[in-house]
């Protein structure tokens, strides 16, 4: 795990972590981080060309993209013990994160903003339907087919990052650091080369993807969902005060991903990690990024489609929207628990106190960051 | 009920919206908003729902301060915003039961009355699906409802007419009338003639003078 006075060794392996991780987050938070989006109508007014639509989008993925360069940056120079050794592979190491998440960023733009047309296609055609009745047949809850491209991009954008984390690794054993960059060249040049596909038709794009992400508001409430969806009377884990908050937003983030769908996959990397035998140093820091990755869903809680800010202030107080947030993180932190403990018990890594240092920081942390989001809101809005 | 003392509001120092406004409100009473557009009514009402503050002077109802007491002034307050901004992925009927439930008044009678308040404004099937696919209109209901249906002390609409068919808009006048018989005071804007209705006790013209 990477501290101020790590080796460089360490760092590789928190880099290699680092991006892992951020894989998934990419894979999953692109398409709420661009759409619906609320400048739409002014693009609409000012009718905004290609080149314009395409900065936009990728000036809407700026506060994610900084924050992931700045720890790129923070993990492969931070050192406190030695700042100036090693500063030649430091570099390198700190191109390939760049280049890295970069370019599967911009992959997973241009992917989610090219899929409104089929999205939409899956949703309203006639071969939707009957694909919906077919695995309505199959599954306990309703799916909607309009939401299989996005599902096929997550897959997609995540399994090619944690692909290539582990390429890079495999050329380093083999070949020697230097090596461990081709896995991120390739990912700038595809990058590269996705975004200039998507710059030649974004207008056409844009509009497509940002009406279907509009109008995509899943299955009627009527029928199957209205006996799967999650009842007050649950809830015996919320406090009274808040728990008609709690009910309203999880109802809605429920309706709007699939939060426990992706969770599960999170799950499934991280044994496979343990699987694999690492360090145990690795797997702590593995459950721990994987522990703050849950709090994605705070982020998205803020937007305005869940509780308008003029609803949120005749409803509810400041106090009582921060205690919500943090307390729709509470239904995760049982199977995160339980998978922790099962996987130690069978791969012996990491021990009790550790785990109960874990959930600790689970807890801690979607405090502080409902905390804070909850003050941006406010003084945003 | 509602008394403002030397209100003022400006977004620009110089340009005031209106200033140094004292009146009151009384339990029971219609107030009726009108003038032209950007003479200010939304910004009266957002200043009475306490979406804005005053640049100066204050607002008290039942002699508290409503900027300083936002929530415990909104408990007794209904509200109908001039934006259709609600909950998208949410029913109408979980709207209702959301507000409920938050403000503690729900029972075993309030599926029924919440029905019987869909059924009033001639919300039908609809009424179970998410209100992101509603028209205009029908998000009009919405709030109109979300804001009876906690029975309130005082309420604040802006433009609660407008986009509704006629039989609702009958519907709600009545609805108004029960209200107001009911001892609620109700301020409400509106640029057509709605406030030239035998239940408005008094009219202010925007801009104030």
């Amino acid at each position: 795990m990477w501290t101020g006075t790590s080796s460089l060794t360490d760092r590789v392996i928190s880099l290699r972590m680092l991006l892992f991780f951020s894989s998934a987050l990419i894979a999953f938070i692109t398409p709420y981080l661009l759409f619906p989006d609320p400048y739409a109508v002014l693009f609409q007014l000012g009718n905004t060309g290609s080149g314009g639509i395409s900065r936009h989008l990728l000036k809407r993925t700026d506060a994610v993209w900084s924050g992931a360069i700045v720890t790129i940056g923070v993990v492969c120079f931070g050192d406190l013990n030695s700042p100036f050794t090693n500063l030649g592979i430091k570099a390198l190491y700190f191109g390939t994160g760049t280049l890295f998440f970069s370019g599967l960023m911009g992959i997973s733009i241009s992917r989610y903003a090219r899929s409104g047309d089929k999205s939409r296609f899956w949703k309203e055609s006639d071969r939707g339907r009957e694909l919906r009745s077919k695995m309505g047949e199959y599954f306990k809850y309703p799916i909607d087919p309009g939401s299989i491209p996005s599902f096929i991009n997550t897959v997609l954008v995540g399994g090619l990052g944690m692909i290539g984390v582990s390429i890079g690794a495999a050329f380093y054993g083999g070949y020697g650091p230097a090596f461990e960059m081709i896995p991120a060249l390739g990912l700038m040049l595809f990058g590269g080369f996705s975004l200039s596909r998507l710059h030649s038709q974004s207008v056409r794009n844009f509009y497509a993807t940002n009406a279907f992400f509009n109008e995509f508001f899943g299955e009627t409430i009527a029928g199957k969902e209205a006996e799967s969806k999650i009842q007050v009377k649950q809830l015996w884990w919320v406090p009274s005060a808040i728990k008609s908050h709690v009910w309203a937003l999880l109802l809605q983030l429920d309706r709007k991903f699939p939060a426990g769908r992706v969770l599960l996959v999170g799950h499934l990397l991280i044994w496979l990690l343990a699987y694999q035998r690492p360090a145990e140093q690795t797997l702590i820091s593995a459950w721990l990024l994987f522990a703050l990755f849950h709090h994605a869903i705070i982020i998205i809680s803020l937007s305005e489609e869940y509780a308008p800010a003029w609803f949120r202030q005749w409803i509810g107080s400041m106090t009582q929207w921060i205690l919500v947030r943090m307390w729709i993180q509470l239904r995760w932190v049982l199977i995160l628990a339980v998978s922790m403990w099962v996987n130690s018990l069978i791969f012996g890594h990491v021990s009790y106190a550790v785990q109960g240092g874990i959930i600790t920081f689970y807890l801690l942390s979607a405090a502080f960051i409902s905390l804070c989001a909850n003050t941006y809101q406010k003084a945003t809005t | 009920m509602i008394e403002l003392k030397n209100i003022t509001k400006q977004f620009k120092a110089g340009k005031p919206i209106f200033s140094e406004v004292n009146d009151t409100f009384k339990k029971g009473e219609f107030i009726g908003l009108t003038g032209p557009n950007g003479s200010g009514k939304t910004t009266f009402l957002r200043l009475l729902s306490v979406n804005s503050f005053p640049t100066s002077g204050r607002i008290t109802y039942k002699n508290m301060n409503i900027h300083e007491n936002p929530q415990e002034y909104l408990k007794d307050v209904g509200l109908v915003h001039d934006q259709e901004s609600l909950p998208v992925h949410l029913s109408a009927v979980e709207l209702l039961e959301w507000v409920l439930r938050s403000r503690k008044l729900w029972s075993d009678e309030s599926p029924k009355q919440i029905n019987n308040m869909f059924d009033r404004l001639s919300l039908k099937d609809d009424r179970n699906e998410q209100i992101g696919t509603y028209s205009t209109g029908m998000r009009k209901k919405t709030q109109v409802a979300a804001a009876f249906i906690v029975k309130p002390n005082v309420l604040i609409l802006d433009e609660p007419l407008r986009g509704l068919d006629s039989s609702t808009r009958d519907e709600v006048a009545d609805m108004l009338v029960d209200a107001k018989s009911g001892g609620t005071l109700t301020l409400m804007a509106s640029h057509t003639a709605d406030v030239e209705a035998d239940f408005v006790d008094r009219v202010l013209e925007f801009p104030l003078s």
